[in-house]
């Protein structure tokens, strides 16, 4: 085995490659014994050359047959010949089989994210909190439902509005509600809204270089039982607002909510029947402008006694 | 179903099926092969596609339709190709797009009504519960970017009421009273919604089962005329309170209006 390993990574420094992983199975009578990496003692004698070779050897053996599968990318094709004739020759003397193969395969034309549409509005106040969703759920210029609510409800003090791609957004909300509950059944009380928005965070970032294309806007009670609002983007930067607008007519809404309550100050706080005006005026104006914005807005009013729910009707073309 | 241990991240789930298409790797490689650049990495594309299907909730329960051709790029490759499924006695199912990835569902989903049925509690899958499993596995499958290229339809009855729900291949999952995927979407579901509204707005009611029925011919009959990978000989599966059934059906298209068609002679 040792003799074997110093031959293969002899002809990859001969072939200046750089290997990125080596997994060894060493086969213990029937089943596997145990995964070495090996990746230390080969990385140490190889060279690197361009920045977009990599090459995966890796190594498995079954019933004393030993079989190297090489893994390339699409970069690496013409060195496919070479080193496999180079370790052919090599695995003969050792009698080996060999095998090349160049990749798992994946897709690449895929495009694994849908746009979806939907936009979501939320304001805070002093004793409330008024999060709202459009329910139109689309991609491209085909409606799929046009009675889609995107607020889910994770408590009876916190509301979570989401919109961008619809299956990000159900796996997420659905991973949060079971943490959720998970906290619930460990701790015998529920998750309070600013501790709901560190969580949201730490999710999303945790997919940070795949991410959940999903924006998110948390709305709920805080502690003191007063309307606190958590704007995020799809990688998990959070920020506390006092109102906010997303999705698919966020860059609508939000300069109209600006030149509302942007300069709102503690002794003129909004009202809730100021908010929910404005809410259904926001949904209405964007209704008229985005095609992805319509049909119904569905809304949440996050009070000390419950939650109130609502239907507007929007424009349905 | 194998439980295989793995670590947990978001999205993964220990018992979503990944088999499926994967590169076989041969035993031995013959001598004479040449291993070189001309060896192409195919995309992951549908090889064997079928077109758009068509739901509609009525009154009583559901009833979804699909024509039984699966095309190979333009051919008309194979003709009588059934992609409509009875799950259970609560449940039909059917499918777009590629074939394969239908079939590779529609084992494990028979496996899986198999292992209730021997089970022998009386308890059966319900649609809500199959429509999210159908959710989680295509959303799984498309987050290792290894997607199955296929819209699943399902139906039935949970709790005496109908339901009705998509998953396409991303894991985008929602429910309505009536759905089409492909073409259909275009097509057939501006009909779907207006005979739907038609009859609220009038009656104050759903559809009757044979309005739905008769609804769902006329779809895949504008269908078979403008959509260029549809077929005559299709399927509509009815799923009540009471009783599943598939209907083998064909259409008499008529193409003497062909010929008023006017400048592309």
């Amino acid at each position: 085995m040792l003799l074997f390993y110093l031959s293969l990574s002899r002809i990859l420094l001969s072939l200046n490659l750089r290997v990125y992983y080596i997994i060894l199975n060493l086969m213990n009578g029937q089943q596997t014994a145990k995964q070495t990496i090996l990746h230390e003692h080969f990385e140490y004698h190889m060279l690197r050359v361009k920045a977009a070779s990599t090459a995966a050897v890796s190594c498995i053996t079954l019933d004393n047959v030993i079989t190297i599968v090489i893994y390339f990318n699409s970069s690496f094709c013409h060195l496919n010949n070479k080193l496999s004739q180079l370790i052919r020759v090599k695995s003969q003397s050792l009698n080996m089989d060999t095998i090349i193969d160049r990749g798992t395969p994946k897709a690449r034309n895929f495009e694994p994210y849908a746009s979806n549409g939907g936009s979501i509005v939320a304001i805070s106040g002093k004793d409330f909190a008024i999060v709202a969703s459009d329910t139109r759920l689309s991609e491209g210029y085909m409606i799929y439902t046009r009675k889609q609510s995107k607020l889910f409800q994770l408590s009876d003090k916190s509301v979570l509005g989401c919109t961008g791609c619809w299956c990000d957004t159900l796996s997420l909300t659905n991973i949060i509600q079971s943490q959720l509950k998970s906290y619930l059944y460990d701790h015998n009380t529920i998750m309070q809204p600013n501790s709901i928005a560190q969580l949201l965070s730490t999710l999303l970032y945790s997919r940070r270089f795949f991410p959940y294309y999903v924006y998110n806007v948390l709305a709920g009670l805080d502690n003191n039982g007063e309307g606190c609002l958590y704007s995020y983007d799809p990688v998990g930067h959070c920020e506390k607002v006092n109102y906010t607008a997303g999705g698919s007519s966020g860059v609508l809404m939000q300069p109209f909510l600006d030149s509302w309550l942007g300069k709102r100050t503690a002794d003129n706080p909004v009202t809730e029947e100021e908010a929910l005006s404005l809410v259904k005026d926001a949904f209405t104006a964007a209704g008229e402008r985005d095609i992805y914005t319509g049909d119904e807005v569905v809304y949440n009013i996050i009070k000390k006694d419950g939650i109130q729910t609502g239907v507007v009707q929007l424009r349905k073309d | 179903m194998e439980f295989v241990s793995q670590n947990w991240i978001p999205g993964n789930f220990k018992s979503v099926p990944d088999t499926g298409r994967t590169v076989q790797i041969p035993s031995k490689l013959p001598e004479d092969i040449e291993l070189s650049h001309d060896v192409v990495q195919h995309g992951w594309t549908p090889i064997t596609t079928t077109t758009s299907v068509l739901g509609v909730v009525f009154e009583s329960g559901v009833a979804l339709a699909a024509d039984t051709l699966t095309s190979y790029g333009s051919m008309a490759c194979f003709q009588n190709n059934p992609r409509i499924l009875t799950v259970n006695q609560n449940i039909i199912v059917a499918a777009a797009g590629e074939y394969s990835d239908y079939q590779f569902i529609r084992d494990v989903v028979e496996e899986k009504v198999r292992t209730e049925k021997s089970l022998n509690d009386g308890i059966s899958m319900k649609p809500k519960a199959l429509h999210t499993w159908l959710s989680r596995v295509l959303y799984n499958r498309r987050t290792k970017m290894k997607p199955l290229w296929s819209t699943f339809l399902v139906a039935g009855i949970q709790n005496d009421v109908p339901f009705l729900g998509e998953i396409d291949k991303l894991g985008t999952a929602f429910v309505d009273d009536q759905i089409a995927s492909g073409y259909g979407a275009y097509l057939a579901l501006p009909l779907m919604r207006k005979a739907i509204d038609e009859k609220r707005e009038k009656f104050n009611s759903k559809l009757t089962k044979d309005e739905a029925v008769d609804l769902l011919k006329k779809c895949m009959e504008v269908l078979y005329y403008r959509d260029a990978r549809s077929h005559d000989k299709y399927q509509i599966g009815i799923i009540t309170k009471d009783s599943v059934e598939v209907q083998n059906l064909a259409l008499k298209p008529r193409w003497e209006v062909a010929k008023l068609v006017q400048g592309y002679e």
